[in-house]
Protein backbone atom coordinates (compact mmCIF):
# COMPACT_ATOMS: atom_id res chain seq x y z
CA UNK A 1 0.00 0.00 0.00
CA UNK A 2 1.13 3.56 -0.97
CA UNK A 3 0.96 6.64 1.04
CA UNK A 4 1.03 10.53 -0.31
CA UNK A 5 3.67 12.21 1.55
CA UNK A 6 2.14 16.12 1.78
CA UNK A 7 6.08 18.01 2.25
CA UNK A 8 8.02 15.53 0.26
CA UNK A 9 5.50 15.61 -2.89
CA UNK A 10 6.16 11.81 -3.12
CA UNK A 11 4.27 8.32 -2.85
CA UNK A 12 5.67 5.56 -0.57
CA UNK A 13 5.22 2.37 -0.04
CA UNK A 14 3.87 2.15 3.59
CA UNK A 15 5.60 -1.23 4.49
CA UNK A 16 8.82 -0.99 3.59
CA UNK A 17 8.96 2.68 5.24
CA UNK A 18 7.61 1.10 8.79
CA UNK A 19 10.42 -2.03 7.80
CA UNK A 20 13.05 1.19 7.82
CA UNK A 21 11.49 2.38 10.88
CA UNK A 22 11.84 -0.33 12.76
CA UNK A 23 15.39 -1.32 11.48
CA UNK A 24 16.46 2.12 12.81
CA UNK A 25 14.60 2.21 16.04
CA UNK A 26 16.37 -1.23 16.95
CA UNK A 27 19.56 0.32 16.45
CA UNK A 28 18.87 3.55 18.21
CA UNK A 29 18.03 1.19 21.55
CA UNK A 30 20.27 -1.45 20.72
CA UNK A 31 23.88 1.26 20.68
CA UNK A 32 22.06 4.58 22.10
CA UNK A 33 22.41 6.17 18.53
CA UNK A 34 19.86 8.09 17.19
CA UNK A 35 20.20 6.74 13.65
CA UNK A 36 19.92 10.08 12.03
CA UNK A 37 23.48 9.15 10.27
CA UNK A 38 21.81 5.86 9.13
CA UNK A 39 18.07 7.51 8.35
CA UNK A 40 18.90 10.21 6.14
CA UNK A 41 20.70 8.00 3.14
CA UNK A 42 18.42 5.85 3.41
CA UNK A 43 15.32 8.00 2.97
CA UNK A 44 17.29 9.57 0.26
CA UNK A 45 17.76 6.11 -1.73
CA UNK A 46 14.27 5.96 -1.84
CA UNK A 47 13.74 9.16 -3.46
CA UNK A 48 12.75 11.83 -0.68
CA UNK A 49 14.29 15.11 -0.88
CA UNK A 50 17.86 15.16 0.77
CA UNK A 51 16.55 18.82 2.83
CA UNK A 52 12.74 16.84 3.93
CA UNK A 53 14.94 13.52 5.10
CA UNK A 54 16.91 15.10 7.19
CA UNK A 55 14.41 16.88 8.70
CA UNK A 56 11.49 14.76 8.64
CA UNK A 57 14.22 11.91 10.19
CA UNK A 58 15.05 14.32 13.28
CA UNK A 59 11.26 14.14 13.85
CA UNK A 60 10.93 10.33 14.12
CA UNK A 61 13.94 10.63 16.50
CA UNK A 62 12.06 12.14 18.54
CA UNK A 63 9.92 8.88 18.97
CA UNK A 64 12.51 6.80 18.94
CA UNK A 65 14.83 8.91 21.44
CA UNK A 66 11.15 9.30 24.36
CA UNK A 67 10.89 5.75 23.83
CA UNK A 68 14.40 4.87 24.56
CA UNK A 69 15.28 7.18 26.92
CA UNK A 70 12.12 6.71 29.31
CA UNK A 71 13.33 2.92 29.20
CA UNK A 72 17.00 3.61 29.81
CA UNK A 73 15.58 5.76 32.57
CA UNK A 74 13.83 3.32 34.42
CA UNK A 75 16.46 0.85 33.93
CA UNK A 76 18.53 3.71 35.73
CA UNK A 77 20.72 4.22 32.45
CA UNK A 78 20.93 8.20 32.46
CA UNK A 79 23.32 10.25 34.21
CA UNK A 80 21.24 12.81 34.11
CA UNK A 81 24.05 15.39 35.64
CA UNK A 82 26.46 14.60 32.79
CA UNK A 83 23.52 14.52 30.11
CA UNK A 84 22.74 18.49 31.39
CA UNK A 85 26.29 19.45 30.88
CA UNK A 86 26.79 17.50 27.41
CA UNK A 87 23.45 19.10 26.30
CA UNK A 88 24.58 22.67 27.32
CA UNK A 89 27.89 22.77 24.99
CA UNK A 90 25.70 20.99 22.28
CA UNK A 91 23.36 23.56 22.04
CA UNK A 92 26.19 25.95 21.76
CA UNK A 93 28.24 23.99 19.36
CA UNK A 94 24.84 23.55 17.79
CA UNK A 95 24.36 27.41 16.97
CA UNK A 96 28.07 27.48 16.33
CA UNK A 97 28.14 24.92 14.01
CA UNK A 98 25.01 26.66 11.50
CA UNK A 99 27.30 29.45 11.23
CA UNK A 100 30.40 26.93 10.33
CA UNK A 101 27.77 25.71 7.88
CA UNK A 102 27.05 29.36 6.73
CA UNK A 103 30.29 30.28 5.95
CA UNK A 104 30.74 26.94 3.82
CA UNK A 105 27.89 27.40 1.83
CA UNK A 106 29.06 31.13 1.10
CA UNK A 107 32.14 29.58 -0.30
CA UNK A 108 30.09 26.53 -2.34
CA UNK A 109 31.96 23.72 -0.46
CA UNK A 110 29.33 22.77 1.91
CA UNK A 111 28.50 19.57 0.22
CA UNK A 112 32.09 17.82 -0.39
CA UNK A 113 32.61 19.11 3.34
CA UNK A 114 29.21 17.26 4.44
CA UNK A 115 30.03 13.99 2.34
CA UNK A 116 34.07 14.11 3.62
CA UNK A 117 32.98 14.84 7.20
CA UNK A 118 30.60 11.85 6.61
CA UNK A 119 33.76 9.35 5.47
CA UNK A 120 36.75 10.59 7.79
CA UNK A 121 34.43 10.77 10.86
CA UNK A 122 32.82 7.01 11.04
CA UNK A 123 36.65 5.79 9.83
CA UNK A 124 38.06 7.64 12.79
CA UNK A 125 35.70 6.76 15.30
CA UNK A 126 34.81 3.37 14.28
CA UNK A 127 38.67 2.20 13.69
CA UNK A 128 39.07 3.67 17.38
CA UNK A 129 36.19 1.67 18.51
CA UNK A 130 37.43 -1.22 16.95
CA UNK A 131 40.87 -1.28 17.56
CA UNK A 132 40.16 -0.96 21.12
CA UNK A 133 37.87 -3.96 21.61
CA UNK A 134 39.65 -5.83 19.49
CA UNK A 135 43.08 -5.33 21.72
CA UNK A 136 41.16 -5.83 25.18
CA UNK A 137 40.70 -9.28 24.00
CA UNK A 138 44.69 -10.02 23.68
CA UNK A 139 45.96 -10.35 27.28
CA UNK A 140 49.15 -8.28 27.25
CA UNK A 141 47.87 -4.78 26.74
CA UNK A 142 51.61 -3.49 26.37
CA UNK A 143 53.33 -0.42 28.35
CA UNK A 144 53.57 2.35 26.12
CA UNK A 145 49.57 2.34 26.26
CA UNK A 146 49.23 2.66 30.08
CA UNK A 147 51.50 5.78 30.07
CA UNK A 148 49.91 7.69 27.04
CA UNK A 149 46.50 7.16 29.11
CA UNK A 150 48.04 8.00 32.02
CA UNK A 151 49.16 11.44 30.51
CA UNK A 152 45.68 12.10 28.61
CA UNK A 153 44.14 11.21 32.32
CA UNK A 154 47.15 13.92 34.21
CA UNK A 155 45.77 16.51 31.50
CA UNK A 156 41.71 15.76 32.55
CA UNK A 157 42.62 15.89 36.24
CA UNK A 158 44.29 19.37 36.33
CA UNK A 159 41.48 21.06 34.82
CA UNK A 160 39.14 23.30 36.88
CA UNK A 161 35.64 23.29 38.46
CA UNK A 162 36.30 18.56 38.86
CA UNK A 163 33.12 17.11 40.01
CA UNK A 164 31.52 13.75 40.83
CA UNK A 165 29.55 12.00 38.36
CA UNK A 166 27.86 9.38 40.93
CA UNK A 167 25.66 7.93 38.38
CA UNK A 168 28.67 7.02 35.80
CA UNK A 169 31.08 6.63 39.07
CA UNK A 170 33.37 9.30 37.45
CA UNK A 171 35.39 12.09 38.52
CA UNK A 172 36.03 15.14 35.68
CA UNK A 173 35.80 18.35 35.02
CA UNK A 174 32.79 20.10 34.60
CA UNK A 175 34.88 22.26 31.45
CA UNK A 176 35.20 18.70 29.81
CA UNK A 177 31.60 17.53 29.12
CA UNK A 178 30.58 21.43 27.93
CA UNK A 179 33.55 20.99 25.38
CA UNK A 180 32.79 17.94 24.18
CA UNK A 181 29.16 18.84 23.43
CA UNK A 182 29.99 21.79 22.01
CA UNK A 183 32.35 19.34 19.76
CA UNK A 184 29.52 17.19 18.95
CA UNK A 185 26.77 19.94 18.42
CA UNK A 186 29.06 21.57 15.69
CA UNK A 187 29.46 18.17 13.81
CA UNK A 188 26.11 17.72 14.75
CA UNK A 189 25.30 20.65 12.89
CA UNK A 190 27.20 19.94 9.99
CA UNK A 191 25.98 16.37 9.37
CA UNK A 192 22.95 16.91 10.42
CA UNK A 193 22.22 14.39 13.07
CA UNK A 194 21.52 14.12 16.70
CA UNK A 195 25.44 12.87 17.37
CA UNK A 196 24.68 9.55 19.17
CA UNK A 197 27.71 8.12 17.07
CA UNK A 198 30.18 11.11 17.94
CA UNK A 199 28.85 11.20 21.14
CA UNK A 200 29.53 7.11 22.41
CA UNK A 201 32.59 6.54 21.50
CA UNK A 202 33.70 9.85 23.45
CA UNK A 203 32.17 9.05 26.27
CA UNK A 204 33.57 5.91 26.23
CA UNK A 205 37.09 6.12 25.81
CA UNK A 206 37.85 10.44 26.95
CA UNK A 207 34.86 10.38 30.15
CA UNK A 208 35.51 6.94 30.57
CA UNK A 209 31.90 6.22 31.68
CA UNK A 210 30.49 2.88 31.80
CA UNK A 211 28.76 1.26 28.62
CA UNK A 212 25.40 1.22 30.00
CA UNK A 213 24.96 4.44 31.41
CA UNK A 214 26.89 6.13 27.80
CA UNK A 215 23.66 4.69 26.26
CA UNK A 216 21.16 5.95 28.52
CA UNK A 217 22.67 9.23 28.87
CA UNK A 218 23.57 9.85 24.81
CA UNK A 219 19.80 9.08 24.00
CA UNK A 220 18.92 11.38 26.47
CA UNK A 221 21.30 13.94 24.95
CA UNK A 222 19.66 13.06 21.68
CA UNK A 223 16.24 13.57 22.32
CA UNK A 224 16.79 17.42 23.12
CA UNK A 225 18.94 17.94 20.48
CA UNK A 226 16.39 16.60 17.83
CA UNK A 227 13.48 18.55 19.41
CA UNK A 228 15.16 22.01 18.61
CA UNK A 229 16.10 20.75 14.92
CA UNK A 230 12.26 19.59 14.41
CA UNK A 231 11.08 22.94 15.70
CA UNK A 232 13.95 25.06 13.18
CA UNK A 233 13.57 22.53 10.61
CA UNK A 234 9.32 23.13 10.96
CA UNK A 235 9.61 26.76 11.43
CA UNK A 236 12.22 27.91 8.91
CA UNK A 237 12.58 25.36 6.22
CA UNK A 238 8.94 23.59 6.30
CA UNK A 239 10.84 20.09 5.22
CA UNK A 240 9.61 18.61 8.23
CA UNK A 241 7.28 15.96 6.29
CA UNK A 242 4.93 14.41 9.35
CA UNK A 243 3.34 11.89 7.81
CA UNK A 244 6.92 10.18 6.77
CA UNK A 245 7.50 11.09 10.43
CA UNK A 246 4.74 9.39 11.84
CA UNK A 247 4.89 5.94 9.56
CA UNK A 248 8.99 6.09 10.37
CA UNK A 249 8.44 6.66 14.27
CA UNK A 250 5.56 4.36 14.54
CA UNK A 251 8.31 1.30 13.17
CA UNK A 252 11.38 3.08 15.07
CA UNK A 253 9.84 3.60 18.25
CA UNK A 254 9.00 -0.60 18.50
CA UNK A 255 11.95 -1.00 16.97
CA UNK A 256 14.01 1.11 19.74
CA UNK A 257 11.89 -0.40 22.64
CA UNK A 258 12.92 -4.13 21.13
CA UNK A 259 16.76 -2.41 20.86
CA UNK A 260 17.11 -1.46 24.33
CA UNK A 261 15.96 -4.78 25.47
CA UNK A 262 18.56 -7.07 23.74
CA UNK A 263 21.39 -3.87 24.76
CA UNK A 264 20.71 -5.47 28.31
CA UNK A 265 21.30 -8.96 26.87
CA UNK A 266 24.36 -8.68 24.70
CA UNK A 267 27.59 -8.17 26.51
CA UNK A 268 29.68 -4.76 26.31
CA UNK A 269 32.49 -5.70 23.96
CA UNK A 270 29.98 -7.23 21.91
CA UNK A 271 27.71 -3.93 21.56
CA UNK A 272 30.73 -1.87 21.25
CA UNK A 273 32.08 -3.87 17.92
CA UNK A 274 28.89 -4.01 16.81
CA UNK A 275 28.37 -0.43 17.22
CA UNK A 276 32.36 -0.11 15.55
CA UNK A 277 31.35 -2.39 12.39
CA UNK A 278 27.67 -0.35 11.80
CA UNK A 279 29.59 2.94 11.83
CA UNK A 280 32.34 2.09 9.36
CA UNK A 281 29.88 0.48 7.00
CA UNK A 282 28.72 3.92 6.72
CA UNK A 283 31.95 5.25 6.17
CA UNK A 284 32.61 2.53 3.18
CA UNK A 285 29.15 3.13 1.61
CA UNK A 286 29.47 7.04 1.46
CA UNK A 287 33.12 6.81 0.23
CA UNK A 288 32.10 4.11 -2.29
CA UNK A 289 29.20 6.54 -3.34
CA UNK A 290 32.02 9.57 -4.01
CA UNK A 291 34.47 7.21 -5.49
CA UNK A 292 31.85 5.97 -7.98
CA UNK A 293 30.92 7.28 -10.89
CA UNK A 294 26.90 8.82 -10.54
CA UNK A 295 24.31 7.48 -13.27
CA UNK A 296 23.51 11.05 -13.52
CA UNK A 297 25.94 14.03 -13.74
CA UNK A 298 23.15 17.08 -12.90
CA UNK A 299 21.43 17.22 -9.69
CA UNK A 300 18.75 19.85 -9.29
CA UNK A 301 19.83 23.01 -7.41
CA UNK A 302 18.13 24.80 -5.08
CA UNK A 303 15.13 26.75 -6.37
CA UNK A 304 15.83 25.21 -9.57
CA UNK A 305 12.92 22.34 -9.15
CA UNK B 1 -22.65 41.86 -58.82
CA UNK B 2 -21.17 38.79 -60.78
CA UNK B 3 -18.01 38.99 -59.00
CA UNK B 4 -19.61 39.56 -55.36
CA UNK B 5 -21.73 36.12 -55.59
CA UNK B 6 -18.41 34.09 -56.40
CA UNK B 7 -16.57 35.89 -54.09
CA UNK B 8 -19.12 35.21 -51.33
CA UNK B 9 -19.84 31.71 -52.44
CA UNK B 10 -15.62 31.28 -51.99
CA UNK B 11 -15.86 32.22 -49.02
CA UNK B 12 -18.81 29.83 -47.61
CA UNK B 13 -17.19 27.28 -49.07
CA UNK B 14 -13.77 27.58 -47.42
CA UNK B 15 -15.82 28.02 -43.97
CA UNK B 16 -17.42 25.23 -44.55
CA UNK B 17 -14.30 23.30 -45.41
CA UNK B 18 -12.61 25.09 -42.43
CA UNK B 19 -15.76 23.92 -39.95
CA UNK B 20 -15.32 20.64 -41.22
CA UNK B 21 -11.68 19.86 -40.85
CA UNK B 22 -12.02 21.25 -37.07
CA UNK B 23 -14.91 19.39 -36.78
CA UNK B 24 -12.73 16.39 -37.75
CA UNK B 25 -10.23 16.53 -34.69
CA UNK B 26 -12.09 16.66 -31.14
CA UNK B 27 -10.12 15.74 -27.89
CA UNK B 28 -11.56 14.95 -24.73
CA UNK B 29 -10.22 14.03 -21.02
CA UNK B 30 -11.64 11.49 -18.72
CA UNK B 31 -10.88 13.97 -16.28
CA UNK B 32 -10.12 17.72 -15.51
CA UNK B 33 -8.69 17.57 -12.26
CA UNK B 34 -6.27 14.10 -10.57
CA UNK B 35 -6.64 14.72 -6.64
CA UNK B 36 -3.82 13.86 -4.11
CA UNK B 37 -5.20 12.33 -1.83
CA UNK B 38 -3.64 10.60 1.34
CA UNK B 39 -2.74 6.89 -1.05
CA UNK B 40 -2.35 8.77 -4.18
CA UNK B 41 0.44 7.12 -6.48
CA UNK B 42 0.31 8.53 -9.39
CA UNK B 43 -3.48 8.29 -12.26
CA UNK B 44 -4.25 7.30 -15.45
CA UNK B 45 -5.24 9.87 -17.70
CA UNK B 46 -7.65 8.44 -20.63
CA UNK B 47 -7.42 10.42 -23.57
CA UNK B 48 -9.71 10.15 -26.40
CA UNK B 49 -11.15 11.88 -29.05
CA UNK B 50 -11.81 11.45 -33.06
CA UNK B 51 -8.94 12.70 -36.45
CA UNK B 52 -10.13 12.38 -40.15
CA UNK B 53 -9.19 9.60 -41.84
CA UNK B 54 -5.45 9.26 -42.84
CA UNK B 55 -4.10 11.41 -40.55
CA UNK B 56 -1.79 10.54 -38.02
CA UNK B 57 -2.54 11.68 -34.21
CA UNK B 58 0.31 13.42 -32.04
CA UNK B 59 -0.23 13.74 -28.29
CA UNK B 60 2.06 16.10 -26.37
CA UNK B 61 1.57 16.93 -22.07
CA UNK B 62 3.81 19.72 -21.01
CA UNK B 63 3.30 22.25 -17.97
CA UNK B 64 4.17 25.51 -18.33
CA UNK B 65 7.82 27.14 -19.59
CA UNK B 66 10.22 27.99 -16.41
CA UNK B 67 13.45 27.78 -16.03
CA UNK B 68 15.63 25.24 -14.16
CA UNK B 69 19.12 25.74 -12.43
CA UNK B 70 21.19 22.18 -11.98
CA UNK B 71 24.62 21.61 -10.43
CA UNK B 72 27.64 19.39 -12.33
CA UNK B 73 29.03 16.65 -11.21
CA UNK B 74 32.71 16.54 -11.72
CA UNK B 75 36.03 14.37 -10.37
CA UNK B 76 37.63 16.57 -7.98
CA UNK B 77 41.51 15.66 -7.41
CA UNK B 78 40.80 12.32 -9.68
CA UNK B 79 38.89 10.88 -6.83
CA UNK B 80 35.77 12.20 -5.71
CA UNK B 81 32.63 12.91 -7.80
CA UNK B 82 31.09 16.54 -6.18
CA UNK B 83 28.94 19.28 -7.57
CA UNK B 84 30.77 21.48 -9.21
CA UNK B 85 29.68 24.19 -11.71
CA UNK B 86 25.66 25.59 -11.34
CA UNK B 87 24.27 25.51 -15.27
CA UNK B 88 21.05 27.15 -16.29
CA UNK B 89 18.44 25.63 -18.57
CA UNK B 90 16.31 28.38 -19.59
CA UNK B 91 11.94 28.08 -21.31
CA UNK B 92 12.13 24.98 -20.59
CA UNK B 93 9.04 22.74 -19.21
CA UNK B 94 9.10 20.98 -16.05
CA UNK B 95 6.89 18.17 -17.48
CA UNK B 96 6.93 16.89 -21.03
CA UNK B 97 5.71 13.54 -22.54
CA UNK B 98 5.09 12.78 -25.77
CA UNK B 99 2.67 9.89 -27.78
CA UNK B 100 1.91 9.02 -31.52
CA UNK B 101 -0.20 6.85 -33.71
CA UNK B 102 3.53 6.49 -35.61
CA UNK B 103 7.36 7.70 -35.41
CA UNK B 104 6.92 10.90 -35.49
CA UNK B 105 11.06 11.22 -37.40
CA UNK B 106 8.84 9.53 -39.90
CA UNK B 107 5.59 11.65 -40.62
CA UNK B 108 7.64 15.29 -40.01
CA UNK B 109 10.19 16.99 -41.15
CA UNK B 110 12.53 18.78 -39.01
CA UNK B 111 10.88 22.12 -39.81
CA UNK B 112 7.46 21.25 -38.54
CA UNK B 113 8.77 19.34 -35.32
CA UNK B 114 10.50 22.23 -34.12
CA UNK B 115 7.68 24.90 -34.75
CA UNK B 116 5.79 22.33 -32.33
CA UNK B 117 8.58 21.45 -30.72
CA UNK B 118 7.55 17.75 -31.07
CA UNK B 119 10.43 15.60 -30.05
CA UNK B 120 13.67 16.28 -27.90
CA UNK B 121 15.45 17.47 -30.40
CA UNK B 122 13.08 20.28 -31.01
CA UNK B 123 12.65 20.95 -27.36
CA UNK B 124 16.81 21.39 -27.39
CA UNK B 125 16.71 23.83 -30.21
CA UNK B 126 13.96 25.96 -27.99
CA UNK B 127 15.66 25.78 -24.54
CA UNK B 128 18.54 27.99 -23.61
CA UNK B 129 21.48 26.60 -21.75
CA UNK B 130 24.18 28.82 -20.00
CA UNK B 131 26.96 28.07 -17.57
CA UNK B 132 28.61 25.23 -19.90
CA UNK B 133 30.25 25.36 -23.03
CA UNK B 134 29.08 21.83 -24.12
CA UNK B 135 25.14 22.45 -24.60
CA UNK B 136 25.07 19.15 -26.07
CA UNK B 137 26.45 16.69 -23.46
CA UNK B 138 24.49 19.20 -21.02
CA UNK B 139 20.90 18.32 -22.43
CA UNK B 140 21.53 14.74 -23.01
CA UNK B 141 22.47 14.55 -19.25
CA UNK B 142 19.16 16.98 -18.79
CA UNK B 143 17.33 14.60 -20.54
CA UNK B 144 18.44 11.23 -18.43
CA UNK B 145 17.76 13.50 -15.20
CA UNK B 146 14.37 14.05 -15.98
CA UNK B 147 13.90 10.64 -17.60
CA UNK B 148 15.05 9.30 -14.17
CA UNK B 149 12.25 11.42 -12.14
CA UNK B 150 9.68 10.14 -14.87
CA UNK B 151 8.80 13.66 -16.19
CA UNK B 152 9.74 13.28 -19.45
CA UNK B 153 9.10 10.64 -21.84
CA UNK B 154 9.88 10.81 -25.64
CA UNK B 155 12.44 8.52 -26.18
CA UNK B 156 14.55 9.31 -29.45
CA UNK B 157 10.86 10.79 -31.06
CA UNK B 158 10.22 6.45 -31.69
CA UNK B 159 7.07 6.24 -29.39
CA UNK B 160 4.69 4.97 -32.63
CA UNK B 161 1.99 2.88 -31.64
CA UNK B 162 1.17 4.39 -28.24
CA UNK B 163 -2.03 6.55 -29.46
CA UNK B 164 -4.74 3.51 -30.93
CA UNK B 165 -6.40 4.48 -34.31
CA UNK B 166 -9.52 2.82 -34.61
CA UNK B 167 -12.25 3.89 -38.07
CA UNK B 168 -15.53 5.00 -37.38
CA UNK B 169 -18.80 5.11 -38.95
CA UNK B 170 -18.71 8.55 -40.99
CA UNK B 171 -15.18 7.55 -42.17
CA UNK B 172 -13.31 9.25 -39.68
CA UNK B 173 -10.57 7.66 -37.29
CA UNK B 174 -11.39 7.81 -33.33
CA UNK B 175 -8.12 7.65 -31.43
CA UNK B 176 -7.10 6.84 -27.60
CA UNK B 177 -4.58 6.97 -24.90
CA UNK B 178 -3.87 6.21 -21.41
CA UNK B 179 -1.13 7.86 -19.86
CA UNK B 180 0.13 7.05 -16.79
CA UNK B 181 0.72 10.37 -14.84
CA UNK B 182 3.09 9.09 -12.54
CA UNK B 183 3.24 10.54 -8.59
CA UNK B 184 6.54 12.20 -9.67
CA UNK B 185 4.61 14.97 -12.09
CA UNK B 186 4.13 17.62 -9.65
CA UNK B 187 1.43 19.44 -8.59
CA UNK B 188 0.50 22.23 -11.27
CA UNK B 189 -1.93 22.33 -14.33
CA UNK B 190 -0.88 20.79 -17.88
CA UNK B 191 -1.81 21.72 -21.25
CA UNK B 192 -2.83 18.45 -23.40
CA UNK B 193 -2.40 19.52 -26.82
CA UNK B 194 -3.27 16.68 -29.72
CA UNK B 195 -1.58 17.37 -33.17
CA UNK B 196 -3.28 15.80 -36.46
CA UNK B 197 -0.72 15.23 -39.09
CA UNK B 198 -1.33 14.66 -42.85
CA UNK B 199 1.30 14.57 -45.44
CA UNK B 200 4.35 15.80 -43.70
CA UNK B 201 3.24 18.48 -41.87
CA UNK B 202 0.51 19.10 -38.73
CA UNK B 203 -2.56 20.37 -40.42
CA UNK B 204 -4.74 20.84 -37.20
CA UNK B 205 -4.69 20.91 -33.68
CA UNK B 206 -6.16 21.25 -30.05
CA UNK B 207 -5.71 21.63 -26.71
CA UNK B 208 -7.34 20.94 -23.24
CA UNK B 209 -6.27 21.17 -19.70
CA UNK B 210 -5.66 18.93 -16.56
CA UNK B 211 -5.31 19.87 -13.09
CA UNK B 212 -3.26 17.60 -10.44
CA UNK B 213 -3.90 18.95 -6.57
CA UNK B 214 -3.79 18.22 -3.47
CA UNK B 215 -7.37 17.40 -1.61
CA UNK B 216 -8.96 16.83 1.68
CA UNK B 217 -6.18 15.56 4.41
CA UNK B 218 -2.96 16.23 2.13
CA UNK B 219 -3.75 19.32 0.88
CA UNK B 220 -4.58 20.60 5.06
CA UNK B 221 -1.38 19.70 6.28
CA UNK B 222 0.56 20.52 2.93
CA UNK B 223 -1.12 23.77 3.84
CA UNK B 224 -0.19 24.44 7.83
CA UNK B 225 3.25 23.12 6.66
CA UNK B 226 4.07 25.46 4.62
CA UNK B 227 2.04 28.70 6.24
CA UNK B 228 2.32 27.55 9.66
CA UNK B 229 5.59 26.74 10.37
CA UNK B 230 5.84 26.76 14.23
CA UNK B 231 2.57 25.52 15.25
CA UNK B 232 3.17 22.52 12.79
CA UNK B 233 6.89 22.05 13.88
CA UNK B 234 5.24 21.94 18.04
CA UNK B 235 2.52 19.49 17.00
CA UNK B 236 5.13 17.30 15.19
CA UNK B 237 7.08 17.15 18.72
CA UNK B 238 4.14 16.88 20.56
CA UNK B 239 3.22 13.55 18.61
CA UNK B 240 6.31 12.41 18.39
CA UNK B 241 6.39 12.83 22.25
CA UNK B 242 3.29 10.95 22.78
CA UNK B 243 3.84 7.93 20.28
CA UNK B 244 7.48 7.41 22.37
CA UNK B 245 6.37 7.49 25.57
CA UNK B 246 2.92 5.23 24.25
CA UNK B 247 5.14 2.82 22.76
CA UNK B 248 6.10 0.96 26.32
CA UNK B 249 2.36 0.94 27.91
CA UNK B 250 1.25 -0.62 24.29
CA UNK B 251 4.05 -3.41 24.00
CA UNK B 252 3.36 -4.33 27.49
CA UNK B 253 -0.58 -4.50 26.73
CA UNK B 254 0.17 -6.49 23.29
CA UNK B 255 2.76 -8.71 25.04
CA UNK B 256 0.12 -9.21 28.19
CA UNK B 257 -2.73 -10.08 25.17
CA UNK B 258 -0.39 -12.22 23.28
CA UNK B 259 0.22 -14.18 25.99
CA UNK B 260 -3.70 -14.70 26.76
CA UNK B 261 -4.36 -15.51 23.51
CA UNK B 262 -1.35 -18.32 23.73
CA UNK B 263 -2.92 -19.43 27.03
CA UNK B 264 -6.59 -19.58 25.59
CA UNK B 265 -6.22 -23.46 23.70
CA UNK B 266 -4.50 -24.66 26.50
CA UNK B 267 -7.83 -23.63 29.02
CA UNK B 268 -10.07 -24.92 26.52
CA UNK B 269 -8.47 -27.94 26.45
CA UNK B 270 -8.08 -28.54 29.82
CA UNK B 271 -11.44 -27.60 30.74
CA UNK B 272 -12.49 -30.30 28.22
CA UNK B 273 -10.71 -32.51 30.39
CA UNK B 274 -12.28 -32.19 33.18
CA UNK B 275 -8.81 -30.40 35.04
CA UNK B 276 -9.92 -26.21 34.48
CA UNK B 277 -6.75 -25.02 36.46
CA UNK B 278 -6.87 -21.48 38.39
CA UNK B 279 -5.11 -19.34 35.38
CA UNK B 280 -2.76 -17.78 38.05
CA UNK B 281 -1.35 -21.70 38.03
CA UNK B 282 -0.87 -21.74 34.46
CA UNK B 283 0.72 -18.61 34.76
CA UNK B 284 3.02 -19.98 37.56
CA UNK B 285 3.80 -23.20 35.41
CA UNK B 286 5.42 -21.02 32.10
CA UNK B 287 7.34 -18.91 34.25
CA UNK B 288 8.66 -21.82 35.82
CA UNK B 289 9.37 -23.52 32.72
CA UNK B 290 11.22 -20.41 31.06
Amino acid sequence: MNIYLPVAHTSINLMIMLSIGTGIGLLSGLFGVGGGFLITPVLMMFGIPPTVAAASGANQMVAASTSATLTHWKLGNVDMKMGLYLLAGSFLGGGLGVQVVKVLNAMGNIDFVIKLTYVLLPFTVGGIMLGESLKKKSPDKGHEGSVRQSACSRLMGSLPFQMEFAKSGVRHSAILPVLIGILVGVLAAIMGVGGGFIMVPIMLYILKMPMRVIIGTSVFQILFTVIEVTFLQSYTNHTVDFVLALVMLTGSSVGAYIGTMFSEKLNTEQLKVLLALLILSVGVKILFELMSRPSLLLAYSFGGK
Amino acid sequence: MGNLLKTLLTVLVLLLSVNHANAALTLSLDKKMIPITAFYKGNALKITGTVASGEDVIVKITSPLENESFMVKEKFFHLFWMNKDKVDVAKVNSVYMLYSSADIDGILPVAERNKYSLGYEALQSSVGISGTSDKDALFREFIKVKEAGKLYSAPDNKVGNKVILMPLKDGNNSFWLTVKMPYQVPIGRYEVAVYAVKNRSVVQTVSDDVLIEPVGVVREISDIAMNHGGVYGLLAIIIALITGYMVTPVIGIAKRMLLAAIMAPRRVINAMNGQLYPISALEETDQAKE
